[in-house]
């Protein structure tokens, strides 16, 4: 080992070998090759305004999720919840009882808090593992959302005129629903790093029994988590439906996988107590680049799929090995 | 007696009759009993062997997997990625006997198809074994399901019934009534239940549920049964696979959807814990069957699919929090003594 | 453990006892089932109300089903029960042209009239087609070709690749091109599959309008697609044409001359769903006559049997109907 590697890494050193930093680097070199293999199409503003558009639903989503894989849960009904929020809003809309578009959303966000914190209660109280818990509520949430429509769609004129085109206009220059996006991460981020309950989230995570002794109410903190995410599912269900003009019972049927890849592709662990909102904002921009980009770059229809797949296993596969280097490294210089 | 059962009960009971009751095994049994007698009373079609075992077989495709991901389950991993292995190895099956006109073939190339599915999510498991099984079996099964739909683009593969011996595997029938899927689920189960709890590869594979870190240090080879596990699950794809393609006879790149997490909501009702270490082969059995009844009986009164779901959803997490509330009702009871 | 065994012998008594109490059971009415796709999805629920409505005209009982997702393997189980419950026939949206065969033969065998509607599969005694796959395929060319003015290039945005009608569709409407001189200036650049999903559709459609900015027409035989299509171009205020197939109460935002799409076509599922009921009425009292003869429904109207493929017969409802800017507000009440 040569000399300069032995000096104690500066902040910009710390700084390039953090996860976020090989993920990004991930990022770069995929939009790269996808910029190139395109021929130039990728990184045009009416392609990045699509991908931002059609995806900030899926990101919101994500910020949710990392709350819950922090405190070492997971959440496989958060897709169910955003169809049955959106779809209790879109009925109520239909009906005349929501006449305005803040309150569609406020009463999406309603209808998703419920639903989070029915799961919370399950796991805390009933002590259901998350995984069970969220897989019976899922089946559960996902046909209520077909039932309570009677099968059928909310069609795009039963909605308020405003509610459509709110996710359609934009506000100096930025789409609504990217905002919206923008103001979760920057209050996942502050919340998660500078406030009591963010720090008591990390530590019901990385070690329960620890938080427990020091005095944190687990049960207190997993219900509320889930509630929060139930939130972000109310708040993406209202999303999505505003965006795409309509109420399916199968709006969003497995988008809880994308979201929980877009949160391990950004550094989450599945196991707790590993991950922040900026690791998740970039696997959610990878997910989203990812999914749209194949149609673009001339891969047959065929092949998008696995490619998708193959893309996800990849890019969580590099993330280890360069963290196992960084260890490895680490652990010559602590031997020196 | 307790310590293998599905649920770990800490308190000691001097009454034996209500200790047999708090058996996992004994509440699935009167699960199972119940969705029995409701059927009968809700249905008077239910009670018609023929038919009753026409809608069994219906099942056994999803129930041949559920006995390997008890498994899977009791190691502490999860394997979402089934359904795509199923997909696969099925689209081998046709393509392969399309194009060599002889099934054996195709039945070799699907079950190799299904072993390798497998063994590559045991490698990728135990050479980067901190990655979690959920995320790796998520991706795989998205590039299985892909690599069939690459493979069949908009058409189907078909034409194996013409093998007139090959639609006998589901439509065939034992005594002109048992049909033989249920035949070969019954001995399978048998056999996973025997290695599950009689051998010593069980004994480790509970071991490495309950404490992967301490069974390592006392010498149990955890990658090396992790692999195995892996590799078995994916051979049963194969199987399954097998019995499906003689059940539908034209394979397109969507078949067995969800099936994963229908496997994994039988195990766990059958009481075999996702975080791993607990749980009984005949749990699962059990669970298997109630769940697949239930939806029988419930489609019987001619629910919507959908319906059924959120049913059966509910079911599970009642059950799965059924001790819990047991005990805070015995804590109830204790304070007002 | 012997305790266990009592206690389960005292249950099982008790559940016999209960079988025995409850073993008459109703019967004799007769029941036809409509099995679909799957669930939510409005145009089967149109062809569910006609059905149920020929239903109730005839006296019998209906009985609507859905898988709870659109696979061939949901409808066998579906297919299953029916038989368990000896209804009297089934018409079946088969979600596959071959897998359900074995099964309707075993229903068949137990007397039960089973007929296809929408999808076709082999085994069915008769497929009431909602409109031939030619005739379907040519409307979309035309509207192509008319949208396009004649030259240009144009794509298909599909349902998943799975989806056996709009596979068919997609075929027909290769051949119709290739054999004919006048579409030779169509130029078919790409065929993209939406799933049938909002967010992959608006995908797909915008992915097209950025890959081919010369691109003329997109052509959605699908009616999840062409709403996601027809609002993602409308949104980028694009010049691009939407041709395709869609309900009319679900597109009328964006149906008329000066819109992203001029018209549209389909058939009315009200009356396909109607003419499967009557059709299992007449085939129940062997009132079906030979390729070639008519067929002449309870409620008046009559159609030709012809030869069917992969099913034994079928007959046709209707052709395509177009809603254009005129029609579309009063077609938009019915369906």
């Amino acid at each position: 080992m040569n000399q300069k590697t032995l000096r104690k890494p500066g902040k910009i050193g710390e700084l390039f070998r953090s996860r976020e930093a090989s993920l990004l680097l991930v990022m770069v070199l995929l939009v790269a090759v996808i910029q190139w293999r395109s021929g130039g199409l990728f990184l045009t503003g009416d392609v990045i305004k699509n991908v931002t558009q059609n995806y900030a639903h899926t990101a919101v989503l994500a910020f949710g999720m990392l709350l819950v894989l922090l405190i070492g849960g997971i959440d496989i009904s958060i897709g169910a919840t955003l169809a049955l929020s959106g779809m209790a809003t879109c009925l109520m809309m239909r009906d005349g009882y929501i006449t305005n578009p803040l309150v569609a959303y406020l009463f999406s966000m309603l209808v998703g808090t419920v639903c989070g914190l029915v799961i919370g209660l399950i796991v805390s109280k009933g002590k259901v593992i998350p995984i069970i818990a969220t897989l019976g509520m899922q089946y559960v949430f996902r046909g209520l959302a077909y039932y309570i429509a009677g099968y059928d769609w909310v069609a795009s004129d039963e909605l308020l005129p405003g509610y459509k085109s709110f996710a359609w206009s934009s506000f100096l220059g930025i789409n609504n629903l990217v905002w919206i996006v923008l103001i979760v991460f920057v209050v996942m981020f502050v919340f998660l790093k500078w406030t009591g309950f963010g720090r008591q989230i990390y530590a019901a995570g990385s070690n329960p029994e620890a938080a427990r002794i020091s005095g944190i109410n687990i049960d207190r903190v997993k219900i509320i988590v889930y509630g929060i995410n139930g939130t972000i599912g109310g708040l993406a269900g209202a999303m999505a439906t505003s965006l795409y003009g309509n109420a399916q019972g199968s709006t969003a049927m497995g988008a809880e996988m994308d979201v929980i890849a877009a949160c391990v592709i950004g550094g989450v662990s599945l196991n707790g107590g590993q991950g922040n909102a900026f690791g998740v904002l970039l696997g959610a921009i990878t997910i989203a680049i990812i999914s749209k980009s194949l149609s673009l770059v001339g891969i047959d229809a065929f092949w998008q799929q696995a490619l998708k797949g193959a893309i996800i296993l990849v890019a969580v596969l590099v993330n280890v090995l360069v963290q196992r280097n960084v260890a490895r490294r680490a652990l010559k210089r602590r031997d020196i | 007696m307790a310590t293998k059962s599905g649920r770990v009960i800490s308190h000691k009971s001097e009454f034996s009759l209500a200790k047999l009751f708090l058996r996992w095994e004994a509440l699935l049994i009167l699960i199972f009993l119940a969705v029995n007698v409701m059927n009968i009373c809700l249905s008077p079609y239910y009670l018609n062997a023929y038919n009753l075992f026409t809608n069994i077989n219906n099942f056994m495709n999803t129930a041949i997997i559920a006995l390997p991901m008890a498994f899977i389950l009791l190691l502490g991993d999860i394997d979402l990625s089934v359904g795509g292995n199923v997909c696969l190895s099925a689209t081998m099956l046709g393509i392969v006997y399309n194009a060599t006109d002889n099934i054996w073939l195709g039945i070799a190339a699907c079950l190799a198809t299904a072993t390798l599915c497998g063994l590559l999510n045991g490698v990728i498991l135990t050479k980067f074994s901190e990655l979690a099984p959920m995320i790796v079996t998520l991706a795989t099964n998205i590039i299985y399901r892909g690599l069939s739909e690459r493979i069949l683009g908009n058409g189907s593969t078909g034409g194996m019934l013409n093998v007139s011996w090959f639609s006998k595997i589901f439509y065939g029938r034992l005594f002109n009534l048992i049909p033989y899927p249920l035949i070969v689920f019954a001995v399978l189960a048998v056999v996973f239940g025997l290695v599950m709890h009689k051998t010593a590869f069980g004994r480790r594979m509970f071991a490495i549920g309950s404490n992967k870190k301490a069974a390592a240090y006392a010498g149990v080879k955890v990658d090396k049964i992790r692999l195995l596990v892996f590799t078995l699950t994916g051979f049963m794809c194969g199987l399954s696979a097998v019995i499906y393609c003689s059940k539908l006879g034209s394979v397109k790149s969507d078949v067995a959807d969800g099936f994963d997490l229908e496997a994994i909501s039988m195990c766990v009702l059958g009481g075999i814990s996702t975080a791993g270490g607990k749980g009984t082969m005949v749990g699962a059995v059990i669970a298997v069957f109630t769940v697949g009844l239930l939806r029988y009986g419930l489609g019987l009164i001619n629910l919507e699919g959908q319906t059924i779901r959120i049913i059966i959803g509910a079911l599970l997490i009642c059950v799965v929090m059924f001790p819990t509330i047991r005990d805070a009702v015995k804590k109830l009871f204790a304070k007002k003594k | 453990m012997k305790k266990l065994i009592a206690i389960l012998l005292v249950a099982l008594m008790a559940m016999s006892l209960v079988a025995c109490g409850n073993n008459g059971g109703e019967a004799g009415e007769a029941t036809y089932a409509i099995v679909c796709k799957d669930a939510s999805n409005p145009y089967m629920l149109r062809m569910i109300s006609g059905f149920e409505a020929a239903c109730e005209a005839l006296g019998v009982k209906s009985v609507t089903k859905s898988p709870e997702s659109a696979t061939v393997d949901g409808q066998i189980t579906i297919v299953n029960e029916l038989v368990a419950q000896g209804v009297k026939g089934i018409a079946i949206a088969a979600n596959d042209a071959a897998a359900l065969e074995a099964t309707i033969q075993a229903a068949t065998a137990q007397g039960i009239v089973v007929v296809t509607l929408d999808s076709d599969t082999k085994g069915s005694q008769m497929f009431v087609n909602q409109a031939g796959v030619e005739q379907v395929a040519q409307v979309l060319v035309d509207s192509v070709y008319d949208m396009a003015g004649g030259e240009g290039e144009f794509a298909i945005l599909s349902a998943s690749s799975t989806a056996t009608n709009q596979n068919a569709w997609i075929a027909a409407m290769e051949e119709i091109i290739a054999a004919d001189e006048k579409y030779a200036n169509l130029t078919w650049v790409e065929t993209v599959y939406g799933d049938d999903e909002p967010q992959k559709s608006t995908d797909e459609a915008q992915s097209l309008m950025t890959k081919y900015p010369n691109l003329k027409v997109i052509c959605c035989p699908t009616t999840v697609g062409v709403l996601a299509c027809a609002q993602a171009v409308q949104n980028a205020g694009s010049s691009i044409k939407v041709a395709g197939l869609g309900l009319p109460s679900e597109m009328k935002d964006y149906v008329g001359d000066d819109k992203v799409c001029p018209y549209m076509y389909l058939w009315n599922p009200i009356d396909v769903g109607n003419c499967a009921a009557y059709m299992i009425d007449a085939l129940a009292e062997g009132k079906v006559g030979e390729i070639g003869t008519s067929f002449e429904a309870k409620n008046g109207t009559s159609y030709e049997v012809m030869a069917g493929d992969p099913a034994a017969k079928q007959i046709i409802v209707g052709p395509p109907f177009a809603f254009t800017g005129e029609n579309i507000a009063e077609w938009a009440e019915v369906y």
